[in-house]
């Protein structure tokens, strides 16, 4: 209850103050000291292939090679990414020191997280994941302060979560997988009109306000009961709040004008695999153009055979749905894998094409954009050598087409190396013991 | 009491004596309070026993399982001697590895036997003090799911409207539950759901009762020439948009009498587009159009194979006008049963494409309709000789008739007609059963007695038709589509037993099953969803049959206001016969589809009226009148009455909006929102004040009850017996009542779903090639199954054993269908028992929505089925595979029972392929469409297992025995065990796990059923204690 009571003094008391003071600065036309810092994390589950090189197919392994000159070659299951060869490195030997001890399932859930959800403690789900972490800081920047997007809507359940995002408190936050209610979410504020946007977010406050006031006196009527919930419950309401006096002050900035019309609203995950993806990369393109969020998770495929994406490979043609994939070892079941991670850097190039085609205040949106891609395993469940590449962020100070691949390393000291990038003055997340020494990060 | 711990009192604790006697015991709560289980002498014991056998950890153990290593995720190092929440499935896996010799590793050194024992007596008895601790209580808030919070909406306004679209999926606890508390959290994502949610059902039921209601009807007759001024000029509804002839449609506004004022919605009939279809081309440039035939088209794309090449239905034209109206056969949902798909859905394909349709509230559509006193048209290659008594039919006197025909019946029954082109030899059908390409259609009407009886189709044979004849003068009219004439036409008189005699027979039995569907053009189909159940047309004379639904529920085109596109947002009513069998049917008459809507049946209407106009809602006083508003509506809506501060708080909102606003209305919108976000409506409470369990109140009680068997709110009844707090001692009457009540089936379709994991099978990719069966349509309907059958078995208290194998399944006539069932079931699309002797049927192991589920739609999988069914059966769920599970070699040479067994041997795999392998094998005979394959396949199949406890069992019915001699008290408590996990919102503890063992095996024992299983669930302290 403190922390509440405080926040929302907070909250109440800081009014034209200074912690106010950069975020008026930020929601104006000009934005003049650097160009907003995105981050997007973009997940597949199931690793990726890594054929061994006795069946002769290593131009098949997702990893790439680097020839004499030092110079990035992207083997085929990567060959579309190849336009932007300097614009991306790929991590070998990244791994989650609570991975191996956890259930090889539940990379998906650790993922952006590091928790060691082999032990967890009674009424914890787990630790916050980097893309939050992201949106804490941005924040007050932007309209939303991140934007959760999965496959499958919902959290799913813990070890087959269905969101990479965990909030502060390691809960985790619902995803959205409707191209149109993501589009409604980000862009429909544009359509109504503003004076009535401006009443209708003034009374729900006052509303909210209320609601907290009568929920918080009967939370103390409850007395012993199940406090955490009706906690839960009250934080909930209070960060509603907050949210509304957020968007409250973003009400007189338009939206930035933008041709939105290519989008295809109605794909859905029952559809075409490729145009769903790529309309879903499309909203986020747009919603880091117009500079509505800051932090993107989007979860392209769930662990273990989970949900509708599991059957996209069939959809493609291939012999086997992506789970079964992954367990190839064969020749020709690993090509077929193989052609699966193609389909997927596919789906990737387009997302950093489009954000190359987006001029933002200094170079492009990729430039000022990280793009983290990669799987909670390397193969078959196993939660060593994760498939890593980071792509984008040269605005940032990033230098690209590099390999990095040191022996075993620590994903989240890769992750602080990517929240210091964003500017975000950070010595530790989770169990990093520092951040990556590469030559990416400078 | 308290001393022996939760488990006692739970036999007969429902007796309300027993448990105000209970309650009354104040001594015990203040021991409890100070009481800590480690200072019991039983405690101490076993800290010393562990100190004892701590070396042997060190020695044998901590290798591996140090705190660092951590292998397999278990470490002993800070482990205690009596084991926690977190760390008692560390000891059950000790004690099973232990017990089973698996650990140490053979790698290791061997651990004496006597050490072995040692260690197995400290973690046994270790394992048992935790599980004897007590377990505090402190009440409970669990939110609703969103399932109840939109049952909840739904009772409590009075509207259909599906307000909660928005609101992010439930969390599935490791059980499979969305109802547990542990798991549903509220998220400020959740809450701002909540409030749009509340937001737009407030304002859907508080209208403006001074302002009348604007209604739209329409109707569409149909019928050759009904439409006196059919327009010259075609209609344009895109490519191949099969529109019925004008002259065959007839398009008006009727008007429409209600006991109100309303303004009725002339639809619009000018149109300006700027482009549209004709043809198959893109028409560019602005036209006009004028008349309601553009507001309004019957169209019938896809009907004719539109999209496939070539196929005709072999039973005749799926769709035909005649005078009397449009006949329509079965709408066949997927071709393949044909070998061919279509993308525009069920063939014939019949639907009125509206231009304009209300966005809010119910609608309903009315269709006339009739069944057809049908002829049979002989099927394809079953040209067989016809003998009987040969009536030969005389050509008309009127020459200039030259189709027309005449004879005299003497006797009533069935005739054959029997029609010979002059100069074609009947061209025999195709290999897959299509009529040859080069004939042409015959339509024949036969008259007799005033009645007319028509039917076209391909000629293929001289033996064309089986009808049904009065005896007297028959005129007959026959005309072929070709350039040939007919030669000759007879009617042969069939003998009774005649096989086409017998067929016409068992057709004229059935009747057709009428949908109407509503839902969007889209250039490549339609989307449609049905409007309620489809509809049994009985009578062969017509009748309204009326489908009501609320169209903010059905698939919208969302297309901007002004959209210039002439094809752009139309939305379709579709009307079809449905499809279940391949079984002869006769066709459906369509006479008129008329929509109304939004549907008012008083003004305002009775939504509004519960909430607005309630005692003491006519008071003069502004004030007053939301008082009495507001604490009629928060009684209902937080399922109990308010005390003094809740609706003080509540007119606080009221005022405060009306300071600001200086609107009643909305201050009175406002606050009835608040009523909507307030944890009272989102929380199932209950309250609690001391660790000790107390009693739940009738009010607590009545929401658990009624959110547990209904998966909705109390209704009025269950509130009236919670305020007279007869709650408690009626208990069972009440929970008989719930059962056998209609929602109970709402209670069956969440918990199967989520029991069983159907959740499986509905992203199930199934082989179209190798299973064309295992259609959407069919699987829609098997996917009912499961929860039919388990609210059938549960409300007739069939045995446990019956959940394992039951001679009744519960089956509509698609799924009868699928099955091959020689039953003849005629129930359409609703469920119902039927008893069959099939030994590969029965029971909930072999429903295809669990056994298809568990395959990856191509090959049945053993594993899946093995872990589905020793966690969920029986119960006995193996451990969680261990990190870094190696790769296996490389052994696809060897079959998929070979490669088991080579994992289940592997290092690492073997402790729990163990436990899962051997009860998936035994299921080898059923493929992933969740049949048994065929009689001649069978020989291959091996479904021999060796079972965990070495029995051998040869195939799925020698193990299916051995459930049930063996196992059937483990069935009786996973059953108990996940009814109460889903009962009570959470984990039983090890004393209620227990208990639930304990009971579901007295109540077997005795004869009890799986309805006496429930009940003793709910008359039990862990669902009546908070």
């Amino acid at each position: 209850m403190a922390a509440r009571i405080k926040r929302r003094e907070v909250l109440k008391g800081i009014a034209g103050a200074t912690l106010v003071l950069p975020a008026l600065e930020a929601m104006g036309e000009a934005v003049t000291a650097r160009p907003p810092q995105r981050f997007c994390a973009v997940y597949t589950a199931n690793g990726m292939a890594l054929p061994r090189p006795e069946l002769g197919i290593d131009e098949w392994r997702w990893f790439p090679s680097v020839d004499a000159a030092g110079q990035l070659k992207l083997g085929k299951s990567t060959e579309p990414l190849e336009p932007f060869r300097d614009q991306l490195s790929f991590f070998g030997g990244l791994f989650h020191e609570n991975g191996p001890k956890a259930d090889s399932h539940i990379c998906s859930d650790m993922w952006l997280t590091g928790a060691p959800l082999q032990d967890p403690q009674p009424g914890t789900f787990n630790s916050v994941a980097i893309d939050q972490v992201v949106a804490e800081h941005t924040k007050q920047h932007c309209r939303q302060r991140s934007l959760v997007l999965s496959i499958d809507s919902g959290v799913g359940f813990m070890s087959r979560t269905s969101t990479l995002s965990y909030d502060m408190e390691g809960r985790p936050i619902p995803a959205e997988n409707n191209p149109r209610r993501v589009f409604d979410r980000l862009f429909r504020a544009d359509a109504s009109a503003v004076a009535v946007r401006r009443n209708a977010l003034g009374r729900q406050l006052s509303l909210v306000d209320a609601v907290l006031e009568n929920a918080t006196s009967f939370a103390k009527q409850l007395g012993r009961t199940d406090r955490e919930t009706m906690q839960q419950y009250l934080a909930s309401l209070d960060e509603m709040e907050a949210r509304l006096t957020a968007s409250e002050r973003w009400i007189d900035t338009p939206v930035k004008a933008q041709d939105r019309s290519f989008l295809d609203l109605d794909a859905s995950p029952e559809g075409e695999p490729a145009s769903y993806y790529q309309t879903m990369f499309d909203l986020i393109a747009l919603a880091f153009d117009a500079d509505i969020t800051r932090s993107v998770s989007f979860m392209l495929s769930r662990e273990d055979g989970m949900g509708i994406s599991d059957t996209f490979p069939l959809k493609l043609g291939l012999p086997q749905t992506h789970h079964n994939l992954s367990h190839a070892g064969d020749r020709d079941g690993l090509l077929a894998f193989a052609s699966y991670d193609r389909f997927l850097s596919e789906q990737l190039a387009h997302f950093l094409t489009r954000l190359s085609g987006y001029r933002d205040l200094d170079g492009t949106l990729l430039d000022n954009t990280l793009v983290l891609y990669g799987s909670g395993c390397s193969t078959t469940h196993w939660p060593k050598d994760l498939p890593t590449l980071v792509a984008g962020g040269r605005g940032m100070g990033l230098s690209h087409g590099h390999f990095v691949c040191d022996g075993e390393q620590r994903m989240t000291n890769l992750y602080v190396s990517l929240l210091q990038a964003l500017g975000i003055e950070q010595e530790s997340f989770a169990d990093s013991t520092g951040s990556l020494n590469c030559p990416v990060f400078g | 009491m308290n001393g022996s711990g939760p488990t006692c009192g739970l036999q007969g604790f429902a007796s309300l004596v027993a448990a105000v006697a209970w309650l009354a015991g104040p001594a015990v709560a203040a021991v409890a309070d100070d009481a800590r289980p480690q200072d019991l002498p039983v405690e101490v014991a076993i800290r010393e026993q562990f100190a004892s056998v701590q070396p042997l950890l060190s020695t044998h153990c901590l290798d591996c399982h140090d705190a660092d290593t951590h292998e397999g995720g278990v470490q002993f190092e800070t482990i205690d001697a009596i084991p926690d929440a977190a760390t008692r499935s560390v000891f059950q896996r000790m004690i099973r590895e232990l017990r089973a010799g698996t650990m140490p590793p053979d790698d290791a050194e061997p651990l004496e036997a006597s050490a072995r024992a040692a260690l197995l007596d400290w973690a046994e008895a270790g394992l048992a003090a935790f599980e004897a601790r007590p377990v505090p209580r402190n009440g409970s808030v669990r939110r609703l799911t969103v399932a109840q919070y939109r049952r909840a909406i739904r009772d409590l306004l009075g509207i259909d409207e599906d307000v909660a679209g928005s609101m992010p999926a439930d969390a599935i606890s490791k059980e499979g539950f969305t109802n547990q508390a542990a798991t549903l959290q509220l998220s400020p994502r959740q809450l701002e759901a909540s409030l749009e949610a509340a937001e737009r059902a407030i304002d859907l039921v508080m209208i403006d009762p001074a302002q009348p209601p604007a209604i739209q009807r329409f109707r569409v007759e149909l019928g050759t020439g009904v439409n006196p001024q059919p327009v010259d000029e075609p209609l344009i509804l895109g490519h191949i948009s099969r529109l019925l002839p004008s002259a065959d449609v007839r398009i008006t506004e009727p008007p429409l009498r209600k006991p109100f004022s309303f303004e009725p919605v002339a639809m619009q009939r000018q149109f300006r587009f700027i482009e549209g279809y004709q043809g198959n081309d893109t028409v560019r440039g602005w036209r006009e159009f004028s008349g309601l035939e553009h507001a309004v088209f019957a169209c019938l794309r896809g009907s004719d194979g539109d999209d496939v090449r070539d196929f005709i239905d072999p039973r005749g034209r799926g769709y035909q006008s005649v005078p009397e109206g449009l006949l329509l056969r079965p709408s066949i949902p997927s071709a393949r049963y044909l070998g061919v798909g279509s993308k525009y859905g069920p063939l014939p394909n019949f639907k009125v494409a509206v231009r304009e349709l209300p966005h809010h509230g119910r609608f309903r559509v009315t269709v006339r309709a009739a069944c057809c006193d049908d002829l049979l048209v002989v099927p394809p290659g079953s040209e067989e000789e016809h003998q009987g008594d040969e009536l030969v039919a005389s050509r008309s006197e009127d020459q200039a008739a030259t189709d027309r025909w005449q004879a005299t019946v003497a006797q009533a029954g069935v005739y054959l007609v029997w029609v010979m082109l002059a100069g074609v030899d009947p061209k025999p059908p195709q290999a897959d059963g299509q009529p040859a390409a080069e004939s042409h259609e015959i339509a024949v009407a036969i008259t007799s007695e005033g009645t007319t009886r028509r039917v076209t189709a391909r000629w293929m044979q001289p033996s064309f038709a089986a009808v049904r004849l009065p005896a007297g003068e028959v005129a007959v009219q026959a005309h072929y589509a070709g350039p040939e004439t007919i030669d000759q036409l007879h009617l042969l008189r069939l003998p009774d037993d005649d096989p086409l005699s017998l067929r016409l027979a068992a057709m004229q039995q059935r009747r057709p099953w009428l949908g109407v569907h509503l839902g969007l053009r889209r250039d490549c189909g339609s989307t449609l969803a049905l409007v309620g159940p489809p509809q049994r047309v009985d009578s062969g004379q017509l009748h309204d049959y009326v489908f009501e639904g609320a169209i903010a529920n059905f698939p919208d085109p969302q297309v901007e206001a002004g959209n210039p596109n002439y094809l752009a947002g139309l939305r379709e009513i579709a009307v079809r016969s449905e499809y279940t069998s391949d079984r002869d049917m006769p066709r459906l008459l369509v006479k008129s589809v008329e929509f109304e809507g939004p549907l008012y049946e008083q003004w305002p209407p009775a939504s509004y009226a519960a909430v607005a106009e309630v005692p003491g809602s006519d008071a003069a006083d502004p004030e007053q009148r939301a008082n009495a508003i507001l604490s009629t509506f928060a009684t209902r809506a937080w399922r109990r009455p308010l005390t003094a501060s809740e609706r003080d708080g509540l007119l606080a909102i009221w005022r405060q909006s009306r300071a600001a606003t200086g609107d009643e209305r909305q201050a009175l919108r406002d606050a009835l929102v608040a009523v909507l976000v307030s944890p009272q409506f989102l929380f199932l409470i209950e309250e609690s004040t001391t660790p000790e369990p107390e009693l739940l109140d009738g009010y607590e009680l009545a929401s658990k009850l009624a959110f547990f068997l209904w998966n909705a709110p109390p209704d009025a009844e269950l509130l009236s017996q919670a305020a007279a707090d007869t709650l408690h001692a009626g208990l069972a009457a009440h929970t008989d009542r719930l059962i056998d009540h209609v929602r109970f089936e709402a209670f069956a379709e969440v918990f199967v779903s989520e029991w069983l994991r159907l959740d499986r099978f509905d992203v199930l990719e199934s082989d179209a090639d190798r299973f064309p069966r295992l259609s959407g349509h069919v699987r829609r309907h098997l996917r009912e199954e499961p929860a039919r059958l388990l609210t059938h078995l549960i409300r007739t208290n069939a045995p446990p054993a019956d959940l394992v194998y039951s001679h009744t399944l519960l089956v509509n006539e698609v799924v009868a269908d699928y099955y091959g069932l020689d039953a003849a079931v005629e129930s359409g699309f609703d469920f119902v028992p039927v008893r069959h002797c099939r030994s590969d049927l029965g029971g909930l192991l072999t429903l295809p929505a669990v056994l298809a589920g568990l395959s990856d739609g191509r090959e049945p999988n053993p594993v899946k089925r093995g872990g589905w069914l020793a966690r969920k059966i029986i119960a006995e769920p193996p451990a969680d595979p261990p990190p870094n599970v190696p790769k296996l070699e490389d052994l696809t040479q060897l079959s998929l029972r070979e490669r088991l067994e080579q994992h289940r041997s592997a290092k690492g795999c073997t402790g729990c392929h163990q436990g899962i392998d051997p009860w998936g094998l035994p299921f080898e005979g059923y493929g992933a469409d969740g049949l048994a394959v065929a009689d001649e396949l069978d020989a291959e199949v091996d479904a021999s297992s060796l079972l965990p406890d070495g029995t051998v069992v040869d195939d799925f019915a020698a193990f299916r025995a051995y459930l049930l001699s063996e196992k059937i008290d483990r069935v009786a408590a996973s059953f108990a065990w996940h009814l109460a996990t889903y009962a009570s919102g959470r984990r039983p503890t090890p004393a209620e796990e227990r208990w639930l063992e304990r009971m579901a095996a007295e109540e077997r024992s005795r004869g009890g059923g799986l309805r006496d299983i429930l009940k003793a669930i709910v008359a039990s302290e862990m669902f009546l204690t908070k």
